[in-house]
């Protein structure tokens, strides 16, 4: 199927266009919520009243979000300015990643199956994972 | 007009570094990454920072030159975070199946999440810029961030914690799940999209497609619950003196 370009970069566009249209709300209702955050229910909200993905947009999407590993190095080489403070906080940096992941990874599991009495019944045979 | 020239290329000259450093160790990092089939603890991102601090090193650039040079690279990052909408939206029908379930699930992982990772960080007596870059950790990385910029931590750290914590997430996540007798995909997806965001959900991938796509949608979800929670639970702390 050709897409044109024209329509990918349209819809590129919608896409920053959500993005200011969210940093701008967080901007002007001085909240400490992330501006893309916004930005991403706003387009949210756009494909819902659209009732569906323009071929375009799922065009642009799919390569930005399959490289979105690269988008976190400039941010993230930051890590450089704090090696200090690592190196003085490391103990309970590790203790609480090592403590609250496999604890939150618990207690969102045993939620779902408390609210979805159906899985046991029905879901399993289907949807069990292999050992 | 001379130095005016002189100025734009030496602007231009800093993109191009910044750009090709981090272009380079993106490339560097994917390969170590496919050699190693894809392990959780090759993870490209943590891989591709250690590479441009070296290369940084070796070229003898500052993080302050390489970040201005990065900076539209960085714009890109919130472009990214916003087309999250479109997977997201993919998973509508999975969503509407057990919008209560999921919702209730999501909330109660987000909010534990962060009580949890407050709670302790403060009770070990971390720095205020540690406890407010670890509440974030199990967002997926962009959204953890922004998160701690906006609370004003640091968001650099946040973003090494979060990696971290997926990994850990994504190595250990299912067979503690199975031990604990979740056997449901269902069930394994939305708490390893949960608490292991983007590596989890990586590695969910890896297994199984139904699996991955409940994890994409927990990240997703996940990622909304926790910026709303995290700012008000901080909020909370600080009435009570104790940030």
């Amino acid at each position: 199927m050709f897409i044109d370009p024209l329509s990918m970069i349209l819809n590129f566009f919608i896409i920053v266009l959500c993005q200011i249209g969210g940093n701008a709300v967080v901007r002007y209702l001085d909240v400490p919520i992330p501006g893309p955050v916004v930005g991403l229910l706003l387009l949210f909200s756009l494909l819902l009243v659209r009732g569906g993905v323009p071929a375009g947009m799922d065009r642009i999407t799919t390569p930005l979000l399959r490289h979105m590993s690269l988008l976190f190095i400039p941010a993230g080489t930051g890590v450089l300015m704090h090696l200090e403070l690592i190196r003085d906080e490391w103990l309970p940096i590790v203790a609480v990643i090592a403590v609250t992941t496999p604890l939150t990874l618990l207690i969102t599991a045993a939620t779902l199956r408390l609210c979805m009495p159906t899985v046991d019944a029905k879901g399993e045979a289907n949807l069990r994972n292999q050992p | 007009m001379n130095s005016h020239l002189h100025s734009t290329f030496s602007a231009v000259a800093v993109w191009a570094e910044a750009i090709g450093i981090t272009v380079l160790a993106y490339g560097f990092a994917l390969t170590v990454y496919r050699f190693g089939r894809q392990s959780p603890l090759l993870n490209p991102v943590l891989i591709a920072i250690l590479a441009t601090i070296g290369l940084l090193s070796l070229r003898n650039t500052s993080y302050e030159t390489y970040f201005q040079g990065a900076q539209v690279i960085h714009f890109l990052l919130g472009t990214a975070t916003v087309a999250l909408a479109v997977p997201l939206y993919h998973q509508l029908q999975a969503l509407k199946s057990a919008l209560i379930p999921i919702t209730v699930s999501i909330l109660v992982g987000s909010g534990s999440a962060a009580v949890s990772s407050l709670g302790l960080s403060l009770w070990l007596g971390a720095s205020t810029d540690t406890v407010l870059s670890l509440l974030p950790k199990s967002t997926t990385t962009p959204v953890a961030m922004g998160i701690a910029e906006s609370l004003g931590g640091l968001p650099a750290l946040s973003a090494v914690t979060v990696i971290v914590t997926g990994i850990i997430g994504a190595i250990a996540g299912l067979p503690l799940l199975r031990l604990a007798g979740f056997h449901d995909l269902r069930e394994q997806g939305i708490a390893l999209g949960m608490a292991a965001h983007g590596v989890g959900t990586a590695r969910a991938f890896q297994i199984d497609i139904t699996l991955g796509a409940w994890s994409g949608l927990a990240m997703s979800l996940g990622a909304i619950a926790t910026s709303a929670i995290a700012p008000g639970l901080w909020w909370l702390v600080q009435l009570g003196g104790l940030g």
